[in-house]
């Protein structure tokens, strides 16, 4: 009858012998990795990609299955694309917040330096913007799903929509010219060049004041676009160079003409409308929230298709513009614009200015060029996914196997571990080193 | 109808229409000179009215003191901050005068300092060509007031651009005629006017 | 001592002694009195031994206390110079070592547990430092009746007192040994590094590389306002922080650490610090502009911003009179009230008037003040006054501008001087109010609708000096229209002095009758026909003037001439048009001098003068469009500056201080409040953000939204839509 000890003694040994098996089989096992495992990552959220994704580095998964509730980045898109190149099916789903959003910057046509930025998103998404200077803006996107900033924006432009992160900056940049104001000495053109001078823009200006004594600024070499981005034409002063105006806004130019301009026969071509009956001023209107119902106006009717009205009043087309060949031509029907400077309110010399800048800046032109640091930017990253890894998968996933490697090797070190604890403890127990 | 108003600005202190043929007068030479349109009246607008917004050029004289009231001061505030530009003459063409003294006090507090016109500002030859600045007026040395030749005028900024023009030399003497005695003068004493609107039409 | 006293105490006593003590102390209380009675107890000398040891006890007790003072003194005063040279505050650095030497004297009193110190014990205690003893102190205790005289004798035999004594003694070397070392180092450890480097460095250039590295630590700012504001000082700024001033402030700065390495600048101008004990202090006095104050050490610095208070001017209110009137006659008073107040004390008030008398280009102008009164510095104050019309001799056509005027104390940048409103007290003119065409109007000169006699004078002087170049023709047909003038001044003066009587009066365009003519009118004659001769005899009185001839020209009805001065000039215009007619410019100049001063005469003499409105003028802008001879050529327009030239500028500068801000909140502070003072005059909305951003970064708030406001306001309003734009985005 075997003792006590030696009956001890044997367990020990069995523990150990047991966990030498463990250990000879996890090396073994080790040794000899299945020889294809259907590894499937399932990935529950977007924000557990980059650790499925390093779990999967030293063995490539025959598919990953996301479930996404935010786009990922472009470094996660990019691995998936990777991955889908190297024989892998990836798949994904999105959850319900998941939508497409995007947002693009491009300089406008203004001496401020000012760009556009337009973000694209879901209807009621919450969108906030940061570039380098802070935040910028921050509100929900209206039921057109699209908000249309035009602000002065430093660096690369950070826009968080709900589920997603989208970068941008500006890639070009553009060369402004001069702009040209042709008028009589007035108030309305002492009033129009002031407020895109104090605007940033450069002016040449010619006022005529008598036949042979004009008040100019700058010299008029030639009213074309290596010169020129935009011509103003007040009053029948411009009569003198119509044909010049025309040839210039069909070579690209801009061309603004006021109602009393639109009457010279020789630009009747280049017009976008037809002069109509006089507006009366709205009494009191100049200071008020629509200001410019207080200035006396000219109605317009286009003549073409592809007149665009930008104004109304009572009805009738008040601003109207098209192209004209390569350029732009802007009719407008307001007249004695500068009332609305020294009437209006208090903010009225500043809206004066904008609307002045604003007009011109429509019609401009501008060529652009390349900036030669192009920032690395993710405008769109809900369409990079789609070009990336295909479109979103109608149908739910199916249950996920079990890990059946990962189970085998858990038991087998948990008895490689066990057995070395009982062999050690019994050991100590009865005092044997 | 872009045309231009000759404006009187008619304050509440002291004798504003002492020069009752002045805006004629310089009606007639910018219809002569220029092609301009213009009114063939002038306007007399009241300084404390938001009235004076409607003409960007106001022109301003007197023998008495002159004592802006508050809404004159504010409307003439407003109308400088905007563009607009305030000629103002001195009928009294004396330094020492009371006219001189609270009317320029009065502009300095609503325009700032008045400083020297040069002789090379463009407003000499905005469209006559005065090479020695002002011409002088024939009232100047008439024994009457300080009885000195004004060899310039004076001026507060908005930027670059003159929001009001002072002078002492009594324009509103040498040009306060009726229109159709030009035909007496070998120069017309009235083309330094021109000049005025000119500038104020056009910088 | 105490280990030895308590191991061997909780080792030998615990169980048995304590115990067995107590035990015995209870049941031999009743023995000992019976012993004591039968056996007297063992005495050493004279004292029992139980007393000797209580003694001992005391004794061993008062050891023990006084270790742990000493041990507490010695760990206070060590907790004391460390926390003083950390730079702790000198209640705290008290407090501290209070805590610590009360701490450690526990711990050492524990540790003795001299609260379980028995008899028994001592006596332990006493045997172990003289062996000889043989327990026989113990024995005694314990009062073994058959041992007395063994344990007397023992006790006597062995020297026990002396060794007991030496032990308490050196039980309280270490103590002591502490409890100096303690006091050394709270003594002599100095308050900072650099009083240590004072006491006695001998490395002057490792001193200030030390002091450089050490940093500025808090800065406090002090301002007091120039006296005349008597305002309170205020001293609850720490920096960096905005300080709003008025000019002429006092701010005094200082400083936490040592003056050395440390370097103040306003604006450019360096600043001296002078030490201030173990602190430093600056002081300069505030201007009229804005202005940065610069202190730094080695690579920190911090800001204080200065911002001037602009001293407003006394407002003043005139109450009476309520509106300018007119006066039928200068006669008397008129009381004037008006109402001052100040933001900070009204130095002195008065009324001042200005009385202008004259017409055309002769005024004369007196000035003079009423109710003039000094303050002490009252912030608000009443001015009354009586303006007395008789005393000052005013004439018709005078007019009074009053006004109320103050000034205050500020004798830095001011006085600051408040007006009121003015009013004008104007005393009517004879007849103005007869007078259907009542017209505020001041009479204009000599009437300008038609050329001054003057001009006359000057045209035909310069006539005269171009004869010789000139043909006779020319001569004379320049002469003859400057007669044709003439003759129709002649005819204006003579509508101002005559009077048309008789039928079918003509009413030409030379010939307006207003109100107000100086027609001293002669009832007689008015609305009756006179013959000839009779028209003529009345000329003659009125003008005195016998045989000289009347006017009448073709068809004119008789006149009456009622003024001499008039007629003078009448009559010399007269005689110089009848030599311009013929020709004569020269002959006629005489004649045109005694017209013109005639005139002169007349003016100053009865204020003669034509009222009403002006003419009516319209130019007929086609007959003269372009008639001038001269061609105007206008020089080239300068173009205007662009308002906002800086905002790219600014907005790069806002994108700086986020970045300072994420990357350190003290620099990004400094950062804000230099961006403030840059943009205050131009945006000042986004100054009031930036302020409001430097509060709340300094406080540990959000700053967010303020920083957002700011931002928007640099950048000149953010154009938000939501749809893209038809055409460009027009606004």
């Amino acid at each position: 009858m075997p003792s006590r000890a030696e009956v001890r003694s044997r367990v020990e040994l069995a523990c150990r012998g047991a966990a030498l098996l463990a250990l000879g089989a996890l090396v073994w096992r080790a040794w000899h990795p299945p020889l294809s495992p259907a590894l499937v990552l399932r990935v529950p959220r977007t924000a557990d990609l980059p650790t499925a994704l390093s779990a999967a580095l030293f063995s490539t998964p025959t598919g990953v299955e996301a479930t996404l509730d935010s786009v990922p980045g472009a470094a996660v898109r990019a691995w998936l694309f990777a991955l889908s190149r190297s024989g892998s099916v990836v798949s994904w789903r999105a959850a319900a917040t998941l939508g497409a959003s995007s947002a693009t910057v491009e300089p406008l046509p203004e001496p401020s330096g000012r760009v556009r930025l337009t973000i694209v998103g879901a209807p009621g998404t919450s969108a906030s913007v940061h570039d380098a200077a802070g935040i910028v803006d921050s509100a929900k996107l209206g039921t057109t799903g699209v908000r249309v900033l035009d602000a002065t924006l430093n660096g690369t432009v950070r826009v968080n929509l709900s589920g997603a992160a989208v970068t941008t900056a500006p890639r070009d940049s553009l060369r402004l010219r001069s702009v040209l104001v042709l008028a009589r000495a007035g108030w309305e053109g002492k009033f129009a060049v002031a407020a895109l001078e104090e605007s940033g823009w450069r002016v040449d200006a010619r006022l005529t004041v008598a036949p042979n004594a004009v008040v100019e600024q700058g010299t008029l070499l030639g009213l074309d676009t290596a010169r020129y981005s935009a011509a103003v034409a007040l009053d029948e002063t411009a009569a003198a160079l119509a044909p010049a105006l025309i040839r210039f806004a069909r070579s690209g130019g801009g061309v603004i003409i006021a109602p009393a301009a639109a009457r010279i026969p020789a630009l009747a071509t280049l017009l976008p409308a037809r002069l109509g009956d006089t507006l009366p001023a709205v009494l009191g209107a100049l200071a008020s929230e629509s200001p410019r119902r207080g200035l006396p106006a000219v109605a317009l009717r286009p003549t073409s298709r592809d007149a665009v009205v930008l104004e109304r009043r009572s009805g009738a087309a008040v601003t109207v513009a098209s192209r004209v060949a390569l350029g732009r031509v802007l009719l407008v029907g307001f007249e004695d614009t500068w009332r609305w400077r020294m009437e209006g309110s208090d903010a009225s010399p500043a809206e004066h200015r904008a609307w002045w800048s604003g007009l011109v800046s429509s019609v401009a032109y501008a060529p652009s060029g390349r900036r030669a640091v192009v920032p690395n930017v993710d405008e769109a990253p809900y369409a990079a996914l789609v070009a990336a890894v295909g479109t979103a998968a109608a149908s739910a996933f199916a249950s996920p196997p079990p890990l059946q490697r990962e189970w085998w090797d858990r038991i087998l070190f948990a008895l490689l571990l066990a057995g070395l604890l009982a062999e050690w403890s019994s050991r100590r127990l009865r005092g044997a080193k | 109808m872009n045309e231009f108003v000759f404006a009187t600005a008619q304050y509440e202190s002291g004798d504003w229409d002492s020069a009752p043929l002045l805006p004629v007068n310089l009606i007639d030479s910018i219809a002569r000179y220029t092609q301009l349109p213009v009114s063939p009246t002038g306007a007399i607008v009241p300084l404390g009215s938001s009235d004076a917004m409607r003409y960007p050029l106001l022109y301003l004289t007197g023998h008495l003191p002159v004592r802006f009231t508050s809404q004159e001061r504010a409307t003439l505030t407003r109308y400088l901050d905007r563009g607009g530009m305030l000629f103002v003459d001195d009928h009294n063409h004396d330094v020492d005068g009371m006219f001189h003294k609270t009317v320029t006090d009065e502009l300095e507090q609503v325009a700032g300092k008045l400083s020297k016109v040069p002789t090379a500002h463009e407003l000499y030859s905005a469209f006559f060509t005065f090479d020695d600045g002002p011409p002088n007026t024939s009232h100047e040395l008439n024994g009457w007031g300080d009885n000195l030749i004004h060899p310039y005028l004076m001026a507060a900024t908005r930027g670059t651009r003159i929001s009001v023009l002072y002078s002492n030399k009594d324009y509103s003497s040498e040009w306060n005629f009726h229109p159709d005695n030009k035909r007496f003068y070998s120069v017309d004493n009235t083309r330094f006017g021109v000049n005025i609107v000119v500038y104020a039409l056009t910088r | 001592m105490s280990g030895g006293m308590s191991g061997r105490t909780s080792g030998d006593t615990s169980g048995g002694t304590s115990g067995g003590t107590s035990g015995r102390m209870s049941g031999d209380m009743s023995d000992d009195d019976s012993l004591t009675r039968s056996n007297p107890p063992a005495t050493h000398g004279s004292a029992p031994v139980r007393e000797r040891i209580l003694r001992w006890r005391s004794a061993l007790l008062a050891v023990v206390l006084s270790r742990g003072v000493l041990v507490g003194i010695g760990a206070g005063g060590a907790a004391v110079g460390l926390s003083r040279m950390a730079g702790v505050a000198q209640v705290a650095e008290w407090s501290f070592g209070g805590v610590v030497a009360a701490s450690a004297a526990a711990v050492v009193w524990r540790r003795a547990r001299a609260h379980a110190l028995t008899v028994e014990r001592t006596a332990l205690w006493l045997e172990e430092r003289a062996p000889s003893l043989r327990y026989a102190l113990v024995s005694a205790i314990e009062g073994r009746t058959t041992a007395a005289m063994e344990l007397a004798h023992a006790m006597s035999a062995a020297m026990w007192e002396a060794p007991a004594r030496a032990a308490l003694w050196r039980s309280l070397r270490i103590p002591a040994v502490v409890a100096a070392v303690g006091l050394l180092i709270g003594v002599m450890l100095p308050r900072s590094v650099a009083e240590a480097a004072r006491a006695g460095a001998a490395d002057p250039t490792a001193v200030t590389a030390m002091l450089s590295s050490a940093p500025l630590g808090s800065l406090t700012v002090s301002v007091e306002a120039p006296a005349y504001a008597r305002l309170a000082a205020r001293s609850n700024f720490v920096a960096p922080t905005l300080v709003r001033a008025l000019p002429g402030s006092r701010v005094d700065v200082t400083g936490a650490v040592s003056v050395i390495a440390t370097s103040a600048r306003l604006d450019d101008q360096p600043l001296g610090l002078r030490p201030d004990g173990n602190r430093w202090r600056v002081s300069f006095v505030t201007g009229s502009k804005r202005a940065l104050l610069a202190v730094a050490r080695a690579s920190e610095s911090r800001l204080v911003a200065l911002e001037p208070v602009i001293d407003s001017a006394p407002v003043v209110t005139l109450h009476a009179p309520a509106r300018d009137s007119v006066l039928r006659a200068p006669r008397g008073s008129i009381a004037l009230v008006a109402t001052v107040r100040d933001d900070l004390g009204i130095a002195s008030a008065a009324f001042e008037y200005i009385v202008s008398s004259g017409e055309g280009e002769r005024f004369t102008f007196t000035r003079g003040t009423l109710g003039a009164q000094r303050s002490d510095h009252a912030r608000a104050t009443t001015l009354r006054a009586s303006l007395d019309i008789d005393g000052l001799a005013l004439s018709p056509g005078d007019v009074v501008h009053l006004r109320a005027v103050a000034r205050d104390w500020n004798n830095i940048t001011g006085p600051g001087v408040g007006t009121s409103e003015s009013r004008a007290i104007r005393i009517a003119r004879a007849g103005e109010y007869d007078s259907v065409a009542v017209d505020q109007a001041p009479p204009p000169e000599a009437d300008k609708s038609i050329l001054s006699q003057r001009m006359l004078i000057n045209l035909t002087e310069a006539l005269v000096k171009r004869a010789r170049s000139r043909s006779r023709d020319d001569m004379l047909q320049e002469s003859r229209r400057i007669a044709r003038d003439q003759t129709r001044l002649r005819r204006q003066v003579s509508d101002i002095i005559f009077s048309r009587l008789g039928d079918g009066a003509q009413n030409s365009g030379e010939h307006s009758h207003d109100d107000g003519h100086g027609h001293a009118n002669d009832d007689a004659l008015v609305g009756r026909a006179l013959t000839p001769e009779q028209l003529l005899r009345a000329a003659e009185r009125a003008t005195e003037m016998s045989g000289n001839p009347l006017d009448f020209e073709h068809d004119e009805s008789p006149v009456v001439a009622i003024n001499r001065p008039m007629l003078e000039a009448y009559n010399a215009m007269w005689d110089a048009g009848r030599s311009l007619d013929g020709g004569e410019p020269q002959r006629a100049l005489p004649a045109m001098y005694r017209a013109l001063a005639a005139i002169l005469r007349s003016r100053n003499a009865e204020r003669v003068y034509l009222r009403g409105t002006p003419p009516r003028i319209v130019i007929d802008l086609q007959r003269v469009r372009l008639k001038g001879k001269e061609l105007g050529a206008p020089v080239p327009r300068s173009p205007r500056l662009p308002l906002d030239a800086s905002r790219a500028g600014v907005l790069a500068r806002f994108g700086n201080v986020i970045t300072a801000l994420a990357r350190n909140p003290r620099a990004g502070i400094d950062s804000l409040i230099m961006l403030r003072l840059a943009v205050v005059e131009r945006h000042p909305a986004a100054a009031s953000a930036l302020e409001s951003a430097a509060d709340e970064v300094r406080t540990g708030r959000d700053a967010t939204a303020s920083l957002l406001r700011a931002r928007r306001a640099l950048d000149g309003g953010v154009v938000v839509r939501n749809s893209l734009p038809v055409w460009g985005g027009v606004p």
